[in-house]
């Protein structure tokens, strides 16, 4: 059951990252591009929750590399919506 | 009518079918003045020169704003024998949208003109608009 | 190094999540409410992993409140595409 949801969340992630990135191509509104990344960085993050806690065993702990990747994710986020100060 | 009343006018926001279609139609004045000549008076259609006259501006600037009303598709272009524009929106939902911008223009004016001058978010626009999986504008 | 970690996701996706407020404040579209909504419930979890340190047989409930944020996700966008015809 966690198994699916984390797969959903992925793939979630995907989809706003490939909707984002469509939207870029289309018109290259740079708040599109940071937001994509952002929804690219959740996916990995939810791959690897999927991968840590579903497939590996509870020996190895993926926690560090998880967060970090997430705090990539909402960092470039955040830089997008604060600095693309373009109206 | 009562203060209460008048503070309460001035203070709700338009309605968001309203603000969103100022947001994407609507960016000057001479647009919303425009459209509402057009449509209180459709289906009866002007020339370009004649809503300069109504509106007291030029032929120039009444032309440039009339093409970008045609080019949303909010007008048309009448050419018989000269061309003319009326109001004849591409869709039904554009109309609704357009009388109810009218409605809330007569009621509120000041709420309607502070809209189309509000910043324009356009960013935010964007990234909303990046979430429609079909293109095709209503 | 992960409650550090974890207090820092949290606070950006709440960052994240007030701009997507101001967002649907100044354009009245939805989809920045749900999007607010989404990333507060998603710092929530990280929040909440942060507070708690799951057990091994606890950890897998936090996909609950995962699966809240990213449902809401999917609601915002359903919802964005099915206003347009009927507007």
């Amino acid at each position: 059951m966690a198994a699916v949801v984390y797969l959903l969340c992925a793939l979630t992630s995907i989809l706003c990252a490939t909707l984002l990135i469509r939207a870029y191509r289309g018109n290259g509104a740079r708040l599109l591009f940071w937001s994509s990344l952002c929804f690219i960085g959740l996916a990995l993050n939810n791959v690897l929750l999927f991968v840590d806690l579903i497939v590996l065993p509870t020996e190895i702990d993926l926690r560090p590399l998880r967060n970090i990747v997430g705090l990539i994710a909402i960092s470039i986020m955040l830089f997008g919506l604060i600095w693309d100060q373009e109206r | 009518m009562s203060d209460v009343t008048l503070f309460l006018l001035a203070e709700t926001p338009l309605p968001d079918q309203v603000r969103r279609f100022i947001l994407r139609h609507i960016h000057t004045l001479e647009q919303l003045e425009i459209l509402v000549l057009l449509l209180e008076s459709a289906p009866r259609a002007f020339s370009d020169q004649e809503i300069a006259a109504n509106l007291r501006t030029t032929a120039d600037s009444a032309r440039s704003r009339l093409s970008r009303l045609h080019g949303d598709g909010l007008i048309a272009l009448t050419t018989d024998p000269s061309p003319k524009y009326v109001f004849k929106p591409r869709s039904d939902a554009l109309a609704r949208e357009a009388r109810a911008l009218l409605a809330c223009y007569r009621e509120r004016r000041v709420a309607v003109i502070t809209q189309i001058f509000a910043p324009p978010a356009e960013r935010a626009m964007l990234f909303a608009e990046a979430f429609r999986i079909k293109k095709g504008d209503g | 190094m992960h409650p550090f970690l974890l207090g820092a996701l949290t606070m950006g996706s709440w960052a994240t999540a007030l701009f997507f407020l101001r967002f649907w404040r100044q354009s009245a579209d939805r989809l920045f409410l749900v999007f607010a909504l989404a990333f507060f419930v998603l710092g929530l979890d990280w929040g909440l992993r942060g507070l708690w340190e799951p057990s091994m047989e606890t950890r897998h409930y936090f996909f609950l409140v995962r699966l809240v944020a990213f449902v809401l996700l999917i609601v915002g966008i359903v919802d964005k595409n099915r206003s347009r015809p009927a507007e």
